[in-house]
Order: C-alpha cells, then structure tokens, then sequence
C-alpha cells in the first residue's frame, strides 16, 4: 500500500487516473451540480451524474444526468469503469454506509477505479444531523475511518489515501475545514484469465469477420469496404498513455485488437512487468477479447533485436513458454494468443519435437490460443520444408482464434514475411484449409508498406470476406 | 547447452555477422553447427534483414524535427553505427530508449557539423522528459516543484524560429556564430489536450526551477538564488511574479 499523502485529493491526481481507467462509463455519485462530471466528459468518457436533488445542472457532451437517490438507484453489477463520490456519503445515515459501499463495489467493473472521499468522525459536520433516510427523516452524519475503508477494500489496490483536515470555502459557511479519508483503489481483476474460461464469453464469428492492422494510409480501405467493424493495433506503438487520444479515437469507430512484437516469451527469466503493466492498461482500456504476440524470443541479456528469433522446439524451451504464458495472462487478465513466427531457419536439434507439436502442447498447458498466420506457414514450408497442411492438422482447432494473413517478398532462396504485397496463392490455400478446420472469429490482413496503390488490398480484403462466407 | 545460452550465442553470431565490414567474409566458425545445417550466405542474409529491421525502428523513432534536419543516407548510416555500438539499445517504450539513442547521436561529428541540430536535438530530450498526467502513484512532497509534464532545456535563442522554419519547410533561420553560439533557457510543457509549447525563461528562474525538490518552496529558493547572485535582487519581485504565474499555470505541483 502506498504511504499515506500528505496532500488532500486535487483534480490533478484525479487527472493523473485517467490512462488507468478502463473502458466504459464512469458514475459520479452525489454529483452536486456536475462541475467534478463535467470535467470528466470534457475529457472525452462517458459520465453519469446521479444526484437525488440537482440544482443549476450543467451539461456537456458525454455527461447524462440521473436523478435518483443512490440507495434506489438500480446499479447493475460490474458496469461502471470507474465510480468517484466526493463527500456525497456523509448525506446517508451510519447504518446504510458499509450496505452502499458494497454496491458500489459490486458495480464497478474488475480493473476499475473507485475514487471515494468522506468526513470522519472528526469532521465539525459529524455532530449535526446532515444524513436523512429515505423516507426523509434527518439523522445523525454518516462518517468512515480509514480503518473501516480498509477492512470493506482489504482486496483491492490501494493506490493513495489520506486523512486529515481539508479547508474548503463555499457559501454559506465561508472558510472552513473538513476532517476527511480519502482513497484511490482499483478493483482486482478476476481471477480466472485463460482461455478455456474466456471462450464462452468471446465474441462469436458472425460478430468479427475480416479486417486490417491499423495503418494511417489504409484508411481509404476502411471507406470502402462494408463490415470491417475492428481493426488489430500493434501494441507496442500505445504502450505511452500519450497515444492514449487517438486510441480512444479509434476505439470510437472500430473494436480492437491487441498485437505486440515486444513480450519476448521464449526469453529465459522473468517477463518484463513494466510491459506487461501497460499491456494491461490498453486491454482494458479497449476492452478487446484477447492479446497476441509471437512465439519467439526478441532479446537476451545482452542483446535486443527487434527481431523474431526461432525457438528450439524443446522441452526446456516449452517449459519456459508455458509458465511465461500463464504468468502474462494472468497479469494481463485476458487470454494470450501466440503466433507462429515467420523463420528463415530452424535448428536441429536431436531432442526437439516439431514445430506443430510444440506450439500445441504450449497452447493446452498454458491454456492460450493461437494466432495462425498463414502467410508465416507457406513461407516457413518454402523456407525450412515443413508439411503446412500437417502442421494445420495437428494444432488444437478449438484454440485456433484468429489468422494473419498477408504478402511477403521472394528473396532467393527464401521468402520474407514483409507485409507489403498482395497475398499469394499458396497462402490463400492454408487458409482456406484452416478455415474450414478451426474455430476461427477474426481474420487480420496486415500491410506495413507499399500503399501506394491500395486496389490489391482491397482485393485481398474482398477474397478473404469471399471465403470467410459474407455475402458483399 | 541450455536455452539461455543457445539464445546468447546465436545472437552473438548474429551481431558478429553485422559487424563484419562490408566486402571482408565473414569467419564461419564450428561453433554454428549447434545451429543445425544453417549455410553462411543465409545466416549472412538473416543478420542483414536483423540489422535492417532494427535500423529502421531505430530511424523510425527519431523525432520528426530531427528527421527534417537529417539527411535520410546520415540517419540510417548513424542508426547502423549505433546498433552496431549498442547491441542491447532498445526503443521500445520510447522512454527508455530513444533518450540513449539522441543522447549519442549529440556526440556525432556529423550531427555536430549540421546547423542547428544540437539546438533541436536539446529540444527534443526536453520533450521526451514530459509527461502525460499519470502515475497512480502520489510521492509525499511539502512543497510543489517542477510538475512531470513541463521540463527544461537550455537551446539556441533562435528555437522558435527553427521549429517555425521546419514545421513549414522553410529554410532554417541565418545567425552569426556568436549569436548562433548563445544559449538561452527554455520550459518546455505539455497541456492536457497534449500540445507541447516552449517558453523562454529568465536564467534566475531557470536557476530556481532546478532546485525545486518538494522539501522547500519557491520562495525560499527564491531568496537564496538572490542572496547568492546579488545583481538579481533588483528583479526579486519580477521573478517571484514568474513563478507565481508558473504556479496559477499548474506547471508546478506536489509530484
């Protein structure tokens, strides 16, 4: 837990949330006359001011106004991103605290924020008769301590608090100190964060279907085609809360998915946190189904590549894998989906098992899915002679979610996964082959250069919209 | 062999493969038979692509300021260097890295020789020190100092005018050496709508800004910066007005 402030909350730390917020609506309980909300939906969220008597109302876009008393109001369970009430808990009467605490705890979302300020029994105001009940009869001031707030959120993340006087000037009482406990928490996410739980809860075939990595100069393709409904973003170019805007830009048009280059989960040692953190942050800030990354290693030590290395197919290499996947799933809270790497050469080790049986063994013990993409399976089968129908064949089908497709370049004698010509007729094969095999619900066509001419983009996208069964 | 050394060496081979100079072959020792039946022209071929991939994230990560003073044939030839230097660098998060990377490219002759590029480069590591409004974690300070979203630089006083003349690809401003070579303090902040914006500052005020720390207040800081410079006491009110409107600005804060 972090030490206590000595500075009472300011709209500065709560500015300071904001990344951390995931998606969703936030709930500003006993919002007065909306000044805290307003400046929330200035910021672009979606805010609910619910206050039982509002006088001189404001209104901004992305604020709606609730006029209920909070013990009425009917809040669903884990719907709100994240929940402020300031001061609003000293208006309910001791016996109904720890009751409207709990609902509060149980509407907010896991991951979410809960930004709470009330008077202590310190407080001048906790001597009059400031609570009323819900028939309107006044009774003594609600108050909380610290202690209580602890035992009520004893599993949750405690980000900051404090307790002390606060001076406060508003009319009629002029200057004036409050004695308050303040707090900042985030809800834990849930526990369980695999893939076999997640997989009745992720969004069916019919509601994904085709579309494209995220690239600027695609954008005409986006105007041109009907049902691309989300696009994949690489990971690591949001990994700064500063790409946070256009982020939630996009999310505003597009569902998301998450891909990254960067976890490194065939390295040796720990996973780094940092990273992960933030991979954390942009799932729930976009609130995609699953995350993905490569089934490689980009780093050791001594060296960062940039590069997707190929792993020996091992045990010691599997073993790492697996734990490295679970570690990052339950960190992240949303299941891991690895891709087959495009490799340019394998080793040959005696003791390795092939490529197929170790991407499967990895994805059933660490519990993730998989990434096929294609375009890597013809290009490795022209690189290394690897059978791609038999490697499609004896992976998990139920855990096949998702393909990448796209073109590379021929450069004698190997073909280079480039993402930036049309997609050939080989890989079009595989994956038709996977398609009719695996439980697929999206298909990803990426493209990172030459847009010069987008028509083979589009034509591509159409293909795959062709075979994927939509009727354009 | 166990992974972490398989990874090792087969990087290390790697480096060594982009390392060697051009046009000199490249010693395929015995060691690479771990690494199955892998020929010399393909692990040459990898390595390239490995060298290229990581040149272009690393061209790819300079500021765009930058790259507009930076012949394109200089930025990869530099980055190539770097890697090659620094096998390790990474840019990814970009706070971590791209600091190192503008931070030796300061020390290149070339870079040094092109007008105006350290004045921008200066800017830049300003920039990258600025903060977006996060961190759920509040540090207990008594007093505000420097908030995390405004930084300081010191550059060219002509600043303005080159960021101005590369925004609109207009020829970069004409300075005489002695002009050119002075230096003048800059405060650099984010906004919340996430525009950056640069202000010139009076060195006293640049002078407090630095040793604001959280223990003591600008105004104590105020007083010993005049005590010990006595020629800014005439200016005392002048600079706590300053740092009174630095403050009413929330450039300055308790984290």
């Amino acid at each position: 837990m972090q030490k206590n402030s000595r500075q009472p909350l300011s709209w500065q730390m709560i500015e300071q949330m904001f990344p951390w917020i995931p998606e969703g609506p936030i709930l500003d309980v006993g919002a007065g006359a909306g000044h805290l909300a307003m400046r929330f939906a200035q910021y672009g969220f979606s805010v609910t001011a619910l206050e039982k008597s509002p006088e001189d109302v404001g209104w901004v876009n992305g604020l709606s106004w609730w006029h209920e008393d909070l013990r009425s109001a009917e809040l669903k369970t884990q719907q709100w991103a994240a929940i402020v009430a300031l001061n609003s808990f000293p208006f309910l009467p001791q016996s109904e605290q720890q009751i409207q605490l709990e609902r509060l705890k149980t509407a907010l979302k896991p991951g979410g924020i809960f930004i709470f300020s009330t008077f202590t029994a310190k407080d001048p105001g906790a001597l009059e008769m400031l609570a009323e009940d819900l028939s309107g009869t006044p009774s003594a001031t609600g108050t909380l301590t610290f202690k209580a707030l602890q035992i009520v959120f004893k599993d949750w993340e405690w980000l900051w608090h404090f307790e002390g006087k606060v001076l406060d000037n508003h009319p009629p009482d002029g200057h004036h100190h409050h004695h308050l406990v303040q707090i900042i928490l985030r809800k834990p996410l849930l526990a369980t964060s695999g893939l076999s739980d997640a997989l009745l809860s992720m969004p069916s075939k019919t509601e994904m279907g085709i579309s494209l990595t995220w690239k600027a100069p695609l954008q005409p393709v986006f105007e041109q085609i009907k049902h691309l409904s989300f696009v994949e973003i690489m990971s690591d170019d949001y990994l700064d809360p500063l790409w946070d805007a256009n982020l939630l830009a996009l999310k505003a048009h597009y569902a998301i998915l998450l891909h990254g280059v960067e976890l490194s989960v065939g390295t040796p040692g720990a996973l780094d946190s940092d990273y992960l953190d933030q991979i954390r942050r942009l799932a729930q800030r976009t609130d995609c189904p699953w995350w993905s990354d490569h089934l490689c290693y980009t780093r050791t030590q001594k060296h960062h590549t940039f590069s997707l290395n190929p792993l020996p197919t091992t045990e010691e290499a599997l073993n790492i894998v697996v734990e490295h996947a679970k570690t990052a799933q339950k960190h992240v809270g949303k299941p891991l989906l690895l891709e087959n790497a495009a490799y340019y050469w394998q080793t040959q080790l005696p003791e390795q098992m092939p490529d197929a049986v170790f991407l499967k063994e990895i994805a059933l013990q660490a519990d993730c899915g998989i990434l096929l993409d294609v375009a890597n399976l013809y290009g490795n089968a022209h690189n290394l002679g690897i059978d791609p129908y038999a490697y499609i064949d004896a992976l998990p089908h139920d855990r096949v979610l998702q393909i990448h497709l796209a073109g590379g370049q021929h450069i004698a004698p190997l073909i280079l996964d480039t993402h930036d010509s049309p997609v050939e007729q080989g890989t079009w094969d595989l994956f038709n082959y996977a398609l009719k095999r695996c439980d697929v619900r999206a298909v990803i066509l990426e493209r990172d250069a030459c847009f010069d001419d987008l028509s083979d983009v589009i034509r591509d996208v159409q293909t795959a919209q062709i075979q994927w069964g939509l009727h354009l | 062999m166990n992974l972490a050394d398989f990874q090792a060496q087969w990087l290390d081979l790697l480096m060594a493969v982009q390392e060697n100079p051009p046009g000199q072959a490249f010693v395929f020792d015995a060691q690479t038979t771990i690494f199955g039946d892998i020929s010399e022209a393909k692990i040459t071929a990898i390595a390239q692509m490995v060298e290229q991939g990581k040149v272009s994230v690393l061209c790819g990560a300079l500021p765009k300021n930058l790259t507009s003073l930076l012949p394109s044939v200089m930025q990869t030839a530099l980055a190539q260097r770097y890697t090659r230097a620094f096998p390790q660098s990474t840019v990814i998060p970009a706070s971590q890295g791209v600091k190192d990377w503008l931070l030796w490219l300061i020390g290149q002759k070339e870079v040094q020789q092109i007008p105006f590029a350290q004045a921008i480069l200066a800017y830049e590591l300003a920039v990258l020190r600025l903060c977006f409004h996060q961190l759920p974690r509040m540090p207990v300070l008594r007093h505000k100092k420097l908030a995390p979203w405004a930084s300081l630089c010191v550059s060219t006083p002509y600043l303005n005018d080159i960021l101005n003349a590369i925004k609109q690809d207009q020829p970069l401003p004409e300075a005489n050496v002695l002009e050119a070579n002075r230096r003048q303090g800059w405060l650099l902040y984010r906004c919340p709508n996430n525009e950056i914006k640069h202000i010139s500052i009076h060195w006293g005020v640049y002078e407090i800004l630095e040793l604001l720390e959280g223990e003591h207040s600008w105004v104590y800081y105020l007083e010993q910066v005049c005590k010990r410079y006595p020629d800014l006491l005439p200016q005392q009110e002048m600079l706590g007005q300053w740092l009174t409107w630095l403050e009413e600005k929330n450039l300055l804060s308790y984290y």
